[in-house]
């Protein structure tokens, strides 16, 4: 969707659902208002709804980065221990590797 | 064949095609369908001569005749594709901005580079494909030089198939016979030489290949109206 | 599937070094399958992995022939362009090379090779110097190890998968191959393009038996994977007269069914197994041409299987005896109790026999009077690695013998080992070896002795089988379990027009889920010597009174009416729900799932090669862009196709060249006085 070509309350309307629609676990959709909106929030000249975009996205900004931050603590973690935590780290697998411990 | 050598062949065969594609073609989508629509014509002269070879069982074993074969239905499918394009020609007025019947040797390049593309990846592909692995030819019989020899005859052919697609058409425009011939007989003889390979003498094949490449070029620049000399000033100048 | 073929032919052919066949792949010229290798595979108990196992996609290494120590430390020092796949000969074959070798951290295979017209090692043991050391009643003496050639191999996780090969062609192949490419320049080896061989042995389960099953039974997926299987297979027991329904007074008769080795498909067990079980066999057979008649005492003739892997069949036949579970004869519950004593045949061969007893009981001076066992030839409280051991477990009151060949210690230099064959046993069906003879004469002896047990009276001295027949018998049996299955007796005890591989059954137990061939072989032919043959019937009528349908004299179909049996050879572990696979108690062994196994052999591009086509790709792709780019970006100078553009030729083609081209001169001398 081109944004130059939607309202501004449209732009709103959107960028607020999008920030609702992340807390459904849904961190990408985040990260895409986030970098989507962030010209319409930083760059634009202003508008009326802009005050509330820059809110919605920063909000979307800092969850995604959250979210990142977490998952990428998780994915290390749980990369170099499972081996070593052995039947619990199977447990909470999907796909268990073969030939390896 | 390692993943230093899979890539290697691969940019050496198709890096060039790909760097024309990018620049030339991709640019404006009229060139894009011309592109698949020769490429197209391309697969069903392959599809020809196959049925020709699957039916004709006693020639099976002697390559020579599937490949003269092969060469003269790839020619004739070139100039189908020159026909029905001139007959499209109106149409495809229409649909685009650009003016076809000023711009045909655009046209004829991007079809030349259609074929390519086409007979490039046939070529190669399956090349690439069946040897994906640890080895590389030479245990048995061949050089390990094996594959960037395919991958050099292949960006050969690309090329080849490109200016001859120019030269072709012009010609066809011109009734310039002698062009024509010159076309179908390098095609016919370089595609003989590599019936040499059998005897791994890949030094003629690929030597004899690329001075036809040379000719070939420098005949298909002239045809589409490069003039050697003020560019060589122009480049001279900047 | 006729399209692809056909879209391939062209230009595969015209750019490829052609061969005549025009169907050969490229994969073909550069690729030499190795035939005939047998692999090592990884196996796991309930603390460890043993065995071998190639990377997920293959191991590759630079061959290089080891001839002798010198070679091994080359490698060690020396060696530029690895990793290696080292090619060992037998006589190279030893704990001390391969742990040199994995310690270098430089080997990406080993390929044992024989070259059969060289002499055999003088042993090779890859099995422990106690055999299942951790199981049974008695624990082996560190001092005097039973097995004091053992190795053990077996025991060990190789980092580097292992195959080996006897295949005389494969062997020349590969010396021809390092002579070429990579004997000569050793130092430079790196800068050329070398012979390499690459090992596919990649095998699913890791850690221990427990962590396998459990991850094969974990079912979250859709597409299930497969780690390991429990070791397993079946027990063949024939009782000489059916059972009493209450009361029994048992004597077990065993023997052990199954061997081990290193390589999968090659456990010929010849010394270890076969001579004990082809005795049993003849005794049965002998014992029930006699006509007993059953009182009190009955005789249970059991072939225990996979007992190289902690006594698996014995101890769930224990297990099941026990539970009062075991009902593999005639549905009547036996129970532990009712066994009086049990008799092994362990390992047998020519001369000198022992025997091993526990206990006190008057079958022991009976035997060693039969057998003319002299005094010192009786070792009393000895119980070898055999079936016993589980039976002592249970009951540690049992009296048992073991007829054995060997004192203390083995005499078979290659106990569990690929070594073990016809050759290492010297057995020759022509020759009127005075092994056949021996075996007849133990087997006759003891089924006389069972006899007097059973009966109380002297044995009749029967005309037929006579002892020749016997021998007979016993030299046939050999033939057919050392040399090839495709022999008389496998024949006439199986079903008709059944197709007979024409090899050396491997007597390796094998996983549960797949009925081992060998087991079914010697059951039908246990049940063929000892079944009543009913000639009157036919096969239809055979098979709807649930008979056997086997072969026959002639092969052309006989009903056999038996009480052979079998029961399950499945570790008591892999029953017992919530079973603690570290306690020990039971054999846990697993063997693990693997995809394919198969060698092949190539040449393997130096780096200096890899590096230039990459180079030359690179560049020429590099430099293509750019100058494709400047090309594109000056076309209007080249050919002025911006000029061709604007302005607007209708006329006709053929003229309007013309005019094009000295146009286009002029506009583009034009520009340049402009630019």
């Amino acid at each position: 969707m081109d944004l130059s070509k939607v309202s501004n309350e449209k732009k709103l309307h959107l960028c607020k659902w999008y920030f609702r629609g992340g807390f459904a676990l849904l961190p990408f959709l985040w990260a895409v208002n986030a970098i989507w909106f962030s010209k319409e929030a930083f760059v634009a000249s202003p508008y009326e709804e802009q005050k509330q975009i820059k809110k919605y996205v920063i909000f979307s900004a800092v969850g995604a980065t959250i979210w990142t931050a977490a998952l990428l603590a998780w994915i290390i973690t749980f990369q170099t221990q499972r081996a070593v935590w052995g039947d619990f780290a199977d447990a909470i697998s999907y796909i268990i590797p073969t030939g390896i411990p | 064949m390692t993943v230093m050598d899979f890539f290697g062949c691969a940019f050496l065969a198709f890096g060039p095609p790909l760097a024309m594609f990018t620049f030339t073609i991709a640019a404006e989508p009229i060139r894009i369908i011309i592109l698949i629509a020769s490429a197209f014509f391309w697969l069903i002269s392959l599809l020809l001569s196959s049925i020709l070879w699957y039916a004709v069982v006693p020639l099976q074993e002697n390559l020579a005749f599937g490949l003269v074969f092969s060469v003269l239905f790839q020619e004739s499918f070139r100039y189908l594709l020159y026909w029905v394009l001139r007959k499209a020609e109106r149409g495809l007025e229409k649909v685009t901005t650009t003016h076809v019947a000023d711009s045909r040797h655009i046209f004829a390049y991007v079809c030349g580079l259609g074929f390519g593309f086409m007979s490039g990846a046939f070529a190669l592909v399956n090349v690439l494909a069946d040897a994906v692995g640890p080895g590389t030819m030479g245990l048995l019989q061949g050089t390990e030089y094996f594959f960037i020899i395919s991958a050099a005859t292949t960006l050969c052919f690309i090329l080849l198939h490109t200016f001859w697609g120019v030269i072709f058409f012009s010609a066809l425009d011109k009734k310039n016979w002698g062009h024509i011939i010159w076309v179908v007989g390098t095609h016919l003889f370089v595609s003989c030489m590599t019936l040499l390979n059998r005897y791994q003498a890949y030094a003629a094949s690929l030597l004899s290949a690329y001075i036809v490449l040379v000719i070939t070029t420098v005949l298909a620049f002239k045809i589409a109206g490069g003039w050697i000399q003020t560019s060589i000033l122009h480049f001279q100048r900047n | 599937m006729a399209k692809m073929t056909m879209e391939i032919w062209k230009y595969i052919l015209v750019l490829i070094i052609v061969n005549s066949v025009a169907t050969e792949r490229i994969k073909d010229m550069i690729y030499m399958p190795l035939e005939g290798v047998a692999a090592c595979f990884r196996r796991h108990n309930g603390t460890h992995q043993f065995g071998c196992s190639s990377s997920r996609s293959g191991s590759v290494g630079v061959v290089h022939l080891i001839e002798g120590d010198g070679d091994i430390t080359w490698i060690e020092r020396n060696a530029t362009a690895g990793p290696y796949t080292v090619v060992l000969p037998f006589d190279m074959f030893t704990r001390n090379t391969l742990i040199r070798l994995r310690n270098t951290n430089n080997i990406n295979g080993v390929l044992l090779t024989r070259n059969i017209s060289l002499e055999r090692p003088s042993s090779y043991s890859p099995e422990d110097t106690c055999p299942n050391r951790y199981s049974g009643y008695k624990k082996c003496n560190k001092m005097k190890p039973w097995n004091p050639f053992g190795s053990a191999l077996l025991l060990e996780d190789w980092s580097f998968p292992m195959f080996y090969t006897e295949n005389q062609t494969v062997l020349e192949a590969i010396k021809s191959c390092f002579q070429r490419h990579n004997a000569h320049d050793l130092e430079t080896q790196y800068q050329r393009s070398l012979c390499a061989i690459e090992m596919k042995s990649f095998m699913y389960a890791a850690v221990n038996s427990e962590s396998c099953i459990k991850r094969t039974d974990f079912n979250l997926n859709f597409n299930p994977t497969q780690f390991c299987d429990p070791l397993g297979d079946r027990n063949i027991h024939w009782p000489l007269a059916p059972l009493n329904e209450d009361s029994n007074s048992i004597i077990m008769v065993t023997a052990r069914l199954d061997a081990s080795s290193l390589f999968d498909g090659i456990s010929p067990g010849a010394g270890n197994v076969v001579t004990g079980l082809v005795t049993l066999i003849a005794t049965a057979y002998y014992l029930n041409h006699l006509n007993a008649t059953v009182d009190k005492t009955n005789v249970v003739f059991s072939l225990l299987n996979g007992e190289a892997f902690d006594y698996i069949g014995s101890s769930r036949m224990v297990y099941d005896l026990k539970h009062n579970n075991f009902n593999a004869l005639g549905g009547i519950n036996l129970n532990i109790d009712h066994i009086k004593s049990v008799i092994e045949f362990g390992q047998l061969g020519r001369g000198k026999i022992f025997l091993h007893s526990n206990g006190e009981d008057d079958i022991i001076n009976r035997l060693q009077n039969a057998l003319k066992v002299s005094n010192n030839s009786v070792l009393h409280d000895s119980v070898p690695p055999t079936s016993v051991q589980s039976f002592l477990e249970a009951n540690p009151n049992l009296t048992t013998v073991v007829i054995s060949n060997h004192g203390l210690q083995f005499k078979n230099q290659y106990y569990n080992g690929i070594l073990d064959d016809v050759e290492s046993l010297g057995f020759n069906r022509n020759d009127t070896s005075t092994l056949a003879s021996d075996l007849a004469n133990i087997a006759l002896q003891v089924a006389n002795e069972l006899y007097q047990m059973v009966t109380g009276e002297q044995d009749p001295q029967l005309a037929y089988p006579s002892l020749s027949d016997v021998k007979d018998l016993i030299s046939e049996m050999l033939y057919c379990y050392l040399e090839s299955a495709k022999c008389t007796l496998f024949r006439e005890s199986s079903a008709p027009n059944v197709k007979l591989i024409n090899h050396v059954l491997p007597l390796y137990v094998g996983v549960h889920r797949a009925p081992n061939l060998a087991t079914s072989l010697t059951g039908q032919l246990l049940a063929y010597l000892t079944g009543e043959k009913l000639f009157e019937m036919n096969e239809t009528m055979c098979h709807e009174n649930r008979l056997a349908w086997m072969g026959g004299a002639n092969f052309s179909g006989l009903c056999i009416n038996s009480t052979v049996n079998y029961s399950a050879a499945v570790s008591p572990a892999f029953i017992i729900d919530g079973y603690d696979m570290k306690s020990g108690v039971y054999s846990t062994w697993t063997e693990s799932i693997w995809q394919t196994l198969s060698v092949r052999m190539f040449l393997k591009p130096s780096a200096a090669t890899e590096r230039f086509s990459m180079i030359l790709g690179s560049l020429i792709a590099g430099i293509s862009f750019v100058l494709v780019w400047f090309i594109n970006n000056r076309a209007d100078v080249l050919f002025n196709s911006r000029l061709k553009a604007t302005v607007h030729f209708t006329t006709a083609q053929a003229a309007a060249y013309g005019t094009f081209s000295s146009y286009d001169r002029v506009t583009s001398v034009v520009s340049l006085i402009k630019d």
